[in-house]
């Protein structure tokens, strides 16, 4: 690409140290004059390069070192060593005019007042980040409809759902038309159809703002309709980065196929389709090829009675480990 | 300047929701100075002046100390202490105004909700017992309010940044806001919250001669009371005294903040 990376990371590190206390009364007694730390590498000697314009995926098991990493960006924790740059600032200074630029929301935790409703923190940041009436008016209008939440941003936030409150958080981080973005695993523990909703939105975000984006998850699913490139990175070092798809052709060989029956059949039957992860009557999880997936879901389909069959995608977790073994056979 | 008056109003508008909780320290406040005036009047008892004091004077004193109590005394070393252990902070962090300010501006939005709760029931004490008592009239002159309104925001800077500092060093201690009480007992012994000046004894009197708490209570009443007037001195040693512990939190949340790990 021609154009100057809007975030850049070098040989990024930070380390924690963490106090380990004995368990039990002796411990903490002993704890009182001799404690014993311990480093934690949360990020070790990470580098990337990301342009404007772009949605990443950054994956990782937990504690990876994923959180961390967009906790640097965001300047919220001062590096132990190596160089950030954001949109051309440190972040770690927080400058306003670069806080005014960027927005993290993390699915963990919220920003939004408790006991009052979304629109309230709405109007905080209005204030905060010095939006004008009319922009403000527009931007929200545009949020709302886009997440679909006239009804609810006037009801105490605390009587919303986990989906709806996620929405709400959503909103009042682009509230300033942020151009880049942190999204710290938005769609945990949101049902399916509600994952769908947000990423939706993501994607519509980005096309429409030509926002530059970087998201972690735990699912497959949002970073495969949202990402092109993926950076993997594993006890907080970077062991991919690149195409999305070539991740998924060389590591997500199998698709899983979760099956409901509505008879009887023995495990016998259904090892001929596929690899058995998983059998107990009415419930079977079948790990197939992915090229094949679809053909295999019609022939059980006729094969059997079946109530419902659904095809997934592989954990992220299931793929890392696949990743990860064979880079130690490489080396 | 605007978008921090959109602040605190924003704050006030949150205090609401808490209104019942205020609602309470309210009234507890308010019987602790009922309490208090009971007791004074009965040290009064067959006396027509104690120390320079009527009696209408000292229950002027305690209500005046409720009123200023209800402006100045800050505390949210509690929760905000949690909030920053707990990692809570991070939204504050992000955001282009900076955490201290955004802790004040909060903060002066309880107060003004906390304040339109205290004043009405306050002057109605006020009216209930000068039915009873001569509480002394007050000459309001213009001096006068203006030393009693920049002696209010003194007092009000003190506290907050007694209870910001404790907010600051949960950033390293657990507990940190276990300070609060040590705050409370300070402010209230060298002061004048508990006992006017006059009625110190010689040891406790020479402390608060040379200490700066007393532009917290005892001073801005005195003013009221017109038993003194600020002098240039007096400005002096505030400003002096403001700016250290300014430059003392500043140093502070700047260490803090390199510090903050952002659990959670
Ligand atoms: N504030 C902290 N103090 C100590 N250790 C931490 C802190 N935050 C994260 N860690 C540790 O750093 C590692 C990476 O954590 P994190 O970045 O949250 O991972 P991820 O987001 O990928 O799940 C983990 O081992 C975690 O325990
Ligand atoms: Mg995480």
């Amino acid at each position: 690409m021609s154009e100057a990376p809007i975030i850049s990371i070098q040989n990024l590190k930070k380390y924690f140290k963490v106090y380990r206390k004995k368990p039990g009364l002796l411990g903490s007694i002993q704890s009182l004059w001799s404690r014993e730390y311990e480093e934690v590498k949360a990020v070790d000697d990470v580098s990337f390069e990301i342009y404007p314009g772009e949605i990443v995926g950054f994956i990782g098991q937990n504690g990876a070192g994923k959180t961390t990493t967009l906790k640097v960006l965001s300047g919220l924790l001062y590096p132990t060593s190596g160089e950030v740059s954001v949109l051309g600032f440190n972040p770690w200074d927080r400058k306003p005019d670069f806080q005014r630029q960027f927005a993290l929301v993390m699915g963990q935790k919220n920003q939004l007042w408790w006991d009052l409703p979304a629109m309230e923190s709405f109007l905080l940041n209005k204030a905060i980040y010095e939006v004008p009436d009319a922009e403000f008016d527009k931007t929200l209008d545009k949020l709302v409809e886009l997440l679909d939440v006239k009804d609810i941003i006037n009801v105490q936030v605390r009587k919303l759902s986990l989906g709806q409150r996620m929405k709400c958080e959503l909103i009042a981080a682009l509230l300033h038309s942020p151009k880049v973005l942190f999204l710290d695993e938005p769609t945990i523990g949101l049902d399916v159809v509600m994952q769908k909703v947000l990423r939706d939105f993501i994607k519509a975000y980005n096309q429409e703002f030509k926002a530059t984006i970087i998201l972690t998850s735990h699912y497959m699913g949002d970073v495969k309709e949202l990402c092109k490139r993926a950076i993997v990175i594993d006890h907080g070092q970077k062991i991919f980065d690149g195409d999305l798809q070539d991740i998924i052709d060389q590591f997500a060989r199998n698709k899983i196929l979760s099956l409901i029956m509505n008879d009887k059949i023995n495990q016998k039957q259904l090892e001929k389709y596929g690899q058995l992860k998983e059998f107990e009557y009415p419930k079977a999880t079948l790990l197939v090829p992915r090229a094949k997936a679809a053909k295999i879901a019609g022939q059980l389909l006729t094969d059997f009675s079946v109530a419902d069959v659904n095809i997934e995608e592989p954990t992220i977790d299931a793929i890392i480990r696949e990743l990860f073994l064979s880079q130690k056979k490489v080396h | 300047m605007r978008r921090y008056f959109a602040l605190i109003q924003l704050w006030f508008i949150k205090a609401l929701e808490y209104r019942a909780e205020l609602v309470v320290w309210a009234i507890l406040t308010l019987l602790n100075t009922v309490i208090l005036l009971a007791i004074w009047i009965s040290v009064f008892r067959g006396q027509t002046s104690v120390n320079g004091y009527q009696v209408g004077q000292i229950m002027q004193y305690f209500l005046l100390v409720t009123v200023i109590n209800g402006v100045t005394a800050s505390h949210f070393e509690g929760w905000r202490s949690q909030e920053v252990r707990e990692g809570k902070i991070d939204h504050y962090l992000t955001k282009p105004i900076s955490y201290p300010l955004q802790v004040l501006l909060a903060d002066i939005g309880n107060r003004l909700f906390y304040l339109t709760l205290i004043l009405p029931i306050t002057f109605l004490v006020y009216y209930v017992f000068s039915l009873s008592f001569n509480l002394g009239t007050v000459a309001f002159t213009p001096l006068v309010i203006a030393q009693f309104i920049f002696l209010l925001g003194v007092g009000y800077l003190i506290e907050f940044s007694c209870a910001m500092i404790a907010v600051l060093l949960s950033f390293w201690f657990e507990g940190a806001e276990g300070l609060e009480h040590f705050k409370w007992i300070t402010i209230s012994l060298f002061s004048g919250f508990m006992i006017p000046l006059e009625f110190m004894p010689g040891w406790l009197r020479s402390a608060v001669d040379i200490l700066p708490l007393k532009y917290m209570y005892a001073i801005p009443i005195q003013v009221i009371q017109q038993r003194v007037t600020l002098r240039i001195t007096d400005f002096m040693y505030i400003f002096f005294f403001l700016a250290v512990i300014f430059f003392f939190q500043r140093w502070l949340w700047q260490k803090a903040t390199a510090k903050y790990t952002s659990s959670g």
